[in-house]
C-alpha cells in the first residue's frame, strides 16, 4: 500500500517548507521512521521521517523547492506497485497551488477608524448647559425644552428634579412637540384630552389620535422613490436640463414598407417588424450621416465609429434600452432576430451590462399604444433620439403621372429630438429627409 | 553511560508482567509517532512534547501502581497517562481539540486529566504538579488509605521553588509520595549541567533527609525495581523517596524543534543506541522470555490500538463555541448565584 | 427575633471554621501558625487541641507549595481551608492560585472539583508598611475561576465563611485585619449566608453608596452624620464580588440617581472600576451625577502613621466626599 510523504506542519505558523536535501534516492529501501529528507522551515532545518516501510518509489519535489504544508512530496510503496494515480493526484495538487509569497503585512491605519476626532469639550465653552442623563430622559418624557430650565446641580447642571419642578411651575398644557405636530396636521388641540402631567397634551396623545384617524381614511399610498425608477429619473432629468433639446417632426408614408414586410413575412416564421425595419433604415442613414452619431464628453465631441442603436423597452419599473451593436453591418433578418432576443432578455430582466451600454442613437416606439406623436428625451450621452408614432390610415395627396389625387395611405409621424449643442437644424432636417426617403422608396437602399 | 543490564531472571518477574511492560512501552512509542503524524498533517494545534526515548520510566514506574493510586504529570505527559491506563481514544481526541476528548477539548495535550484513574493531570507550568502531588499524598495519609502518589517532573523542574517546598513538606510529614525526576539533561535548550550547582539531582534527597537514588532511566527493569522499593516505603508510612531516572529525549523539546542546535550529535547517537524499547526487546528475545513472534504480535496490537484511537479522534466532532462558557464552576444546588 | 451574642470578628471566623470541621470530617485547615498558636490573628484558637495535627496543620513558609498541596488535597476528596496571612503574600502563590486552582476544573472539561477555601487579610492601619498592608482582592478577581467574598461585619463573615467552606468551588475569602479584635453582635447558632446577595445596610433616597469590607460599616456611620445635613444615603454591601448581585445594585441606583463607591484597594484597577463598568449599560440614563469613589491613592503605603493615616479611606473622608456632591 503506497503512501505519501507529506511536507509536515511543524509549528503553528508554518505554511510552507523548503526541501533542503534528500537523504535517500528513488529505489532505496526505507524503514518506518527512518529519516528520508531534510526540510527547512523559517526557523530551522528538520529531518522528516518515513511514515511506513517500503521502497522510495518517487520523489515529487526537488531540492530547493518550496512546498505548502500537508502537500505530498514523495511516494513510498512496494516495488512493483502501480503508483501512477497517486503521482497524478500529487502533481495536480502541487501544480495547482502557487507558492504563497509572504506578503509584507502593511498595517494600514485608516485615519478615521483609529484616530477618533476628539470633540472639543463643549462644556468648557461658556453658555453651554450641562444636563444629566437622568434629566434628559425626564425632559423627553415630559416634553420640556431643556434650554429654559435652570440647573440646580453642582456647576449649574440640570438634574431630574429641575425638570420636574419646571414642569409643575409652568403648567404647560401642551408640550412643544405636540404643538408642532398638531399644527402640521391641522388638529384642534383644544379638543384633545392630555395624559401628561397636569393634563398636559403630549406628543403621544397626538400620535394616538392620528393613528386612529389613519385607520379610517386610508387615502394615499406611499412608496419610496428609489431603485431603478430613481436612477432612470435622475438620468433623464439631467439630460433634459443639460442638453438643449430641439424637435423636428416628419410624416412618413409607410405603405411600401408594410407591403415589403408582408412579402418577407409570408414565408417566414420569424416575423420582421416595422421596428426592425426602422432600426435597419436608421442605421443606414447614420452611416451616411455620421454627424448625428456623436456624443459630447467633457468638452470633446466624439464621433463614434460604431453605430449602436438602442431600442427602448418599457418595463414596469421604467424604461430600459437594449443596444444593437454595429446595426449598420447587420442584415435585416439578423437585426430582427437580435432585437427580438434583446427585448426578451429585457423583459426577463436578464440583460447584461454590455447589452445596454455603448449605444449611440435610440429609437423609442410608442406606436403600439396608439400615440400619434411625442417628443422623447435624449438618452445621454447620445446626441439624438427618434420618437416613433402609430401608423394610421390617413387620406393623403399623391402625385401620379402629374395629377394629384387623394388616396388612403398608411402614415406614421416620427419626431427627432437633438442636442442643439451638437446637431443643428440643418443636420437634423437632412437626417429626417433621408430617413423618410429610404422608408418611402425602400428600393433606394439597395442602390 | 555504558549499559550494564542485569539478567532478566534476576528480577524474578513472570513473563506476563514483562510482556505487559513491553506492551506499555511500545504503545507509548506508537502513540507519540501518531502524534507526529497528526501534527504534521495540520490536524493538531498548539505544541506537542514527545516522550520518545523515555518510555521505560513511565512504564517501569507505573507497573508498580494501579489506578487507585494518584499520578501527577508534566507537559510531556502522554507517556505517564498511557502507562497509568488512560484511554488512547480520549487522549487523541483531546489532543485534536475534539468534543470527545478527556477534557472536551478544553485542556489539550498539556492538561489532559483522567480523574477516574487518579491521573490528576498533565500540567503546563513547570514544577506546578509537584505540590499538587504532595497534597494528594497528604490526603491519602489524612484519609488513612494505603494510596500512594507518583510525582513526575523533569530535571529543569528540580530547580523550581515548588520542588524544594514540596519535598521538604513531604519529608517533614512523611507523606506517601514518590518523586520521579526524569533527567533528560535539558530544559528546552538549556543544559542542566550549565545551570545547576550539583547536576546529580538524587543527591538533593540527602538535604531533605529522605532516600535518593539515581538509576538508568532507559533500563525498564531497574526503574521498576527501584520504584517498587520506594512505593513499598511509602505505603508503610516511611515517607517520600526521590528517584532520579537518567534518560534522554530522542526528539526535540517539542515538534518543530529538531533538538540539535543545543545538543551534541554524539551524545544523542549514543543514547539512541540504548533505546529503551529496542534494548528490552533484544533482552527478552535473547534470554528467551519471549519469541520474536510474540513480540511482533504485541507490537501489532499496540499499533492497532493507536490506529483506532486516531480514527476515533478524527471522526469526533469539534465542540460548539457556546461550550467555552461551561465547566467553569460546579453547580451548587439551592444556592442563588 | 434571633438571639444575638457579642463576639470579636476573629471569634466569629473561628466559630465558622470550628462548626464546619465538626460537621464534615474532610474539612481541614492549614497555614502558617494556625496550629499551636491558633492563628496570627486568633482565627483558629483551640482548633489544634480539638482536632489534632493532621486536621490543623502548621506549614513552613512555602506559600506556593502549600497552596499547591491544598489543590492536591481538594482534588482527592478533602475540603481544605488555607490561611495566607496577608493578601500581599498571595503573590508568592500566584501560580497555584491563578494558573492551577482557578483553571483546573475548566481545563479538565469538568472532571475536577475543587472545594477549596483560601482565607487572607487586607487593610492598612497598623504601620505595617508597603508589603503588609495591601488590599489586592481586585486583581484576584481578574482571572476567571475563583469566587471572591468580602464580608463587612463579623456576622456576615461567619455566615459567608460557612457557605464558602461548603462551596464545591475555589473561594477567595477576604478578611479585614483591623477588624479582628473588634466586638460585634452576631446571631446565635448556626447560619449561612448565600453568595450573590448584596446587603442593604441602610436605606436612603439621595445617593447609593457601594462599599466593600469594613468600609461598608464606616459608610453607615458617615450616612448617619450626613442625615443631619438632610442627605439621605443608601449603603449597600455587595458581600460577594464574584458573583456580583447586579440586580440589587442597579435597583438602588435607579432609585437614587447617584453613585458613590468605596474600596481600600489602590485606586488604579480598583474593583470599583469594574463594578461601575459592569453596571453602566443598565444605569447610564438613571444617573443624575457622574459616579465617584474613595480608594487608596496610587502610592505604596508608607510606614510613618503621619503619612499612612491620611491615605486610608475612613468614615470622615466618606462624609466629606459625599457631602461635597450635594453641597459643593
Amino acid at each position: 500500500m503506497a503512501k505519501y510523504i507529506i511536507m509536515p506542519k511543524l509549528g503553528f505558523n508554518m505554511d510552507q517548507g523548503t526541501v533542503v536535501q534528500w537523504l535517500k534516492k528513488e529505489g532505496d529501501t526505507i524503514e518506518e521512521r527512518e529519516e528520508v529528507l531534510e526540510i527547512e522551515t523559517d526557523k530551522t532545518v528538520m529531518p522528516v521521517e518515513a511514515p511506513c516501510s517500503g521502497i522510495l518509489r518517487k520523489i515529487l519535489v526537488a531540492e530547493g523547492e518550496v512546498v505548502p504544508v500537508t502537500l505530498p512530496i514523495a511516494i513510498i510503496g512496494d516495488k512493483n506497485e502501480d503508483i501512477s494515480q497517486m503521482m497524478e493526484e500529487a502533481y495536480q495538487k502541487l501544480g495547482k497551488t502557487k507558492v504563497v509569497e509572504k506578503k509584507e503585512s502593511k498595517v494600514e491605519i485608516e485615519a478615521s477608524s483609529v484616530i477618533e476626532k476628539k470633540q472639543e469639550i463643549e462644556s468648557k465653552k461658556e453658555g453651554f448647559k450641562k444636563i444629566s442623563p437622568r434629566a434628559q430622559r425626564k425632559a423627553k418624557e415630559l416634553g420640556v425644552e431643556v434650554e429654559s430650565v435652570e440647573g440646580s446641580g453642582l456647576g449649574g447642571v440640570v438634574i431630574e428634579k429641575d425638570i420636574i419642578s419646571y414642569c409643575q411651575n409652568h403648567q404647560i398644557k401642551v408640550s412643544p412637540v405636540a404643538q408642532k405636530i398638531a399644527k402640521k396636521v391641522g388638529l384642534d388641540i383644544g379638543a384633545i384630552k392630555g395624559t401628561g402631567i397636569n393634563g398636559k397634551v403630549t406628543k403621544r396623545d397626538i400620535q394616538e389620535i392620528l393613528a386612529k384617524s389613519e385607520e379610517v381614511n386610508k387615502t394615499e399610498k406611499r412608496i419610496s422613490y428609489t431603485g431603478m425608477r430613481k436612477i432612470i429619473g435622475d438620468r433623464l432629468s439631467q439630460s433634459k436640463f443639460t442638453a438643449p433639446h430641439i424637435y423636428f417632426t416628419v410624416s412618413v408614408d409607410m405603405s411600401k414598407v408594410i407591403d415589403l414586410l408582408k412579402r418577407f413575412n409570408q414565408n417566414d416564421e420569424k416575423r420582421i417588424s416595422i421596428n426592425d425595419f426602422l432600426v435597419f433604415t436608421v442605421a443606414r442613414v447614420l452611416s451616411e450621416q455620421p454627424n448625428i452619431n456623436c456624443s459630447l464628453v467633457s468638452e470633446e465631441i466624439i464621433y463614434h465609429r460604431d453605430i449602436n442603436i438602442g431600442v427602448a423597452v418599457a418595463l414596469e419599473e421604467g424604461l430600459i434600452v437594449p443596444v444593437i451593436k454595429n446595426a449598420n453591418k447587420k442584415s435585416l433578418s439578423i437585426l430582427s432576430k437580435e432585437i427580438k432576443k434583446l427585448i426578451e432578455l429585457a423583459r426577463e430582466r436578464k440583460l447584461m451590462p454590455e447589452d445596454y451600454q455603448g449605444g449611440t442613437f435610440t429609437i423609442s416606439n410608442l406606436g403600439m399604444y396608439g400615440i400619434e406623436n411625442f417628443t422623447a428625451i435624449i438618452n445621454p450621452p447620445e446626441a439624438a433620439i427618434l420618437a416613433v408614432g402609430v401608423i394610421k390610415k390617413m387620406p393623403a395627396v399623391i402625385e401620379e403621372k402629374g395629377a394629384e389625387k387623394i388616396e388612403i395611405r398608411s402614415l406614421m409621424k416620427v419626431t427627432l429630438s437633438v442636442d442643439h449643442r451638437l446637431i443643428d437644424g440643418a443636420m437634423a432636417a437632412n437626417f429626417l429627409k433621408r430617413l423618410k426617403y429610404y422608408l418611402e422608396f425602400t428600393e433606394k437602399m439597395i442602390l | 553511560m555504558e549499559s550494564n543490564f542485569k539478567p532478566i531472571k534476576s528480577y524474578k518477574l513472570n513473563k506476563e508482567k514483562l510482556l505487559k511492560m513491553y506492551f506499555t512501552m511500545t504503545k507509548i512509542r506508537d502513540f507519540e509517532n501518531a502524534i507526529t503524524d497528526v501534527y504534521s498533517r495540520g490536524l493538531m494545534n498548539g505544541l506537542a512534547h514527545l516522550y520518545i526515548g523515555e518510555e521505560a520510566i513511565a512504564a517501569g514506574v507505573c507497573a508498580n501502581i494501579t489506578s487507585r493510586d494518584y499520578a501527577v504529570s508534566t507537559h510531556r505527559g502522554h507517556g505517564h497517562l498511557i502507562a497509568q491506563g488512560a484511554d488512547l481514544k480520549k487522549m487523541m481526541a483531546e489532543v485534536l481539540g475534539k468534543k470527545d476528548g478527556y477534557c472536551k477539548g478544553k485542556g489539550g495535550s498539556m492538561h489532559i486529566m483522567d480523574a477516574s484513574k487518579g491521573i490528576l493531570g498533565a500540567n503546563g507550568i513547570v514544577g506546578a504538579g509537584i505540590p499538587i502531588a504532595t497534597g494528594a499524598a497528604y490526603s491519602a495519609k489524612y484519609r488513612g488509605t494505603d494510596q500512594v502518589v507518583v510525582s513526575f517532573f523533569g530535571d529543569a523542574a528540580s530547580n523550581q521553588g515548588t520542588f524544594h517546598e514540596s519535598i521538604n513538606m513531604a519529608a517533614a510529614w512523611k507523606l506517601p509520595v514518590v518523586y520521579i525526576c526524569e533527567n533528560n539533561l535539558f530544559g528546552i535548550s538549556v543544559d542542566l549541567r550549565k545551570v545547576t550547582g550539583n547536576p546529580n539531582i538524587a543527591d538533593r534527597a540527602f538535604g531533605y533527609g529522605i532516600p535518593g537514588v539515581a538509576v538508568d532511566g532507559n533500563d525498564i527493569l531497574e526503574v521498576y525495581r527501584v520504584t517498587q522499593e520506594a512505593f513499598a516505603r511509602a505505603r508503610k508510612g516511611e515517607g517520600p523517596t526521590l528517584i532520579e531516572c537518567k534518560t534522554y529525549r530522542q526528539k526535540g523539546h517539542h515538534i518543530g524543534d529538531p533538538g540539535t542546535a543545543y545538543r551534541l550529535k554524539e551524545e544523542l547517537e549514543s543514547w539512541k543506541k540504548r533505546d529503551p524499547i529496542k534494548t528490552f526487546k533484544a533482552r527478552l528475545i535473547e534470554e528467551k522470555f519471549a519469541s520474536e513472534e510474540e513480540i511482533k504480535n504485541l507490537e501489532e496490537e499496540a499499533r492497532q490500538l493507536v490506529k483506532v484511537a486516531v480514527q476515533f479522534a478524527e471522526d469526533s466532532p469539534f465542540p460548539e463555541p457556546e461550550e467555552a462558557f461551561e465547566d467553569l464552576f460546579c453547580e451548587m444546588k439551592g444556592v442563588k448565584e | 427575633m434571633t438571639k444575638m451574642k457579642k463576639v470579636t470578628y476573629a471569634q466569629a471566623i473561628c466559630e465558622a471554621i470550628d462548626e464546619e470541621m465538626a460537621r464534615d470530617k474532610n474539612v481541614l485547615i492549614l497555614g502558617e501558625d494556625v496550629g499551636i498558636l491558633g492563628g496570627n490573628f486568633k482565627t483558629a484558637v483551640g482548633l489544634y487541641q480539638k482536632y489534632g495535627d493532621l486536621r490543623v496543620k502548621d506549614t513552613p513558609i512555602s506559600e506556593n507549595g502549600f497552596l499547591g498541596m491544598s489543590l492536591g488535597m481538594a482534588l482527592t476528596g478533602l475540603r481544605p481551608i488555607v490561611e495566607i496571612m496577608f493578601s500581599d503574600f498571595l503573590l508568592l502563590a500566584a501560580d497555584q492560585l491563578l494558573n492551577q486552582i482557578a483553571k483546573i476544573r475548566y481545563m479538565s472539561g469538568g472532571q475536577a472539583k475543587v472545594p477549596l477555601t483560601l482565607r487572607t487579610t487586607i487593610g492598612a492601619g497598623r504601620s505595617s508598611a508597603a508589603q503588609h498592608s495591601q488590599s489586592l482582592h481586585a486583581i484576584m478577581c481578574h482571572v476567571p475561576g475563583l469566587k471572591v467574598v468580602v464580608p463587612s461585619s463579623a456576622a456576615d463573615a461567619k455566615g459567608l465563611l460557612k457557605t464558602a467552606i461548603r462551596e464545591d468551588n475555589p473561594v477567595l475569602f477576604i478578611e479585614h485585619k483591623m477588624e479582628y479584635n473588634q466586638s460585634y453582635e452576631i446571631p446565635e447558632g448556626e447560619y449561612t449566608i448565600p453568595f450573590g446577595q448584596a446587603n442593604i445596610l441602610r436605606e436612603g433616597k439621595d445617593i447609593t453608596v457601594i462599599a466593600t469590607s469594613n468600609l461598608a460599616l464606616k459608610a453607615v456611620k458617615a450616612a448617619d452624620e450626613l442625615a443631619k445635613e438632610g442627605i439621605d444615603v443608601e449603603v449597600i454591601d455587595p458581600r460577594t464580588l464574584i458573583p456580583l448581585d447586579r440586580e440589587t445594585l442597579i435597583a438602588s441606583i435607579k432609585k437614587t440617581g447617584r453613585l458613590f463607591l468605596a474600596d481600600e484597594g489602590y485606586e488604579r484597577v480598583n474593583i470599583t472600576s469594574e463594578i461601575v463598568m459592569d453596571l453602566m449599560p443598565d444605569i447610564f440614563y438613571d444617573l443624575d451625577y457622574p459616579p465617584e469613589r474613595l480608594c487608596l491613592p496610587n502610592v505604596p503605603l508608607p510606614f510613618s502613621p503621619a503619612l499612612e493615616f491620611p491615605l486610608i479611606p475612613d468614615q470622615e473622608k466618606l462624609y466629606k466626599r459625599i457631602k461635597k456632591i450635594f453641597k459643593g
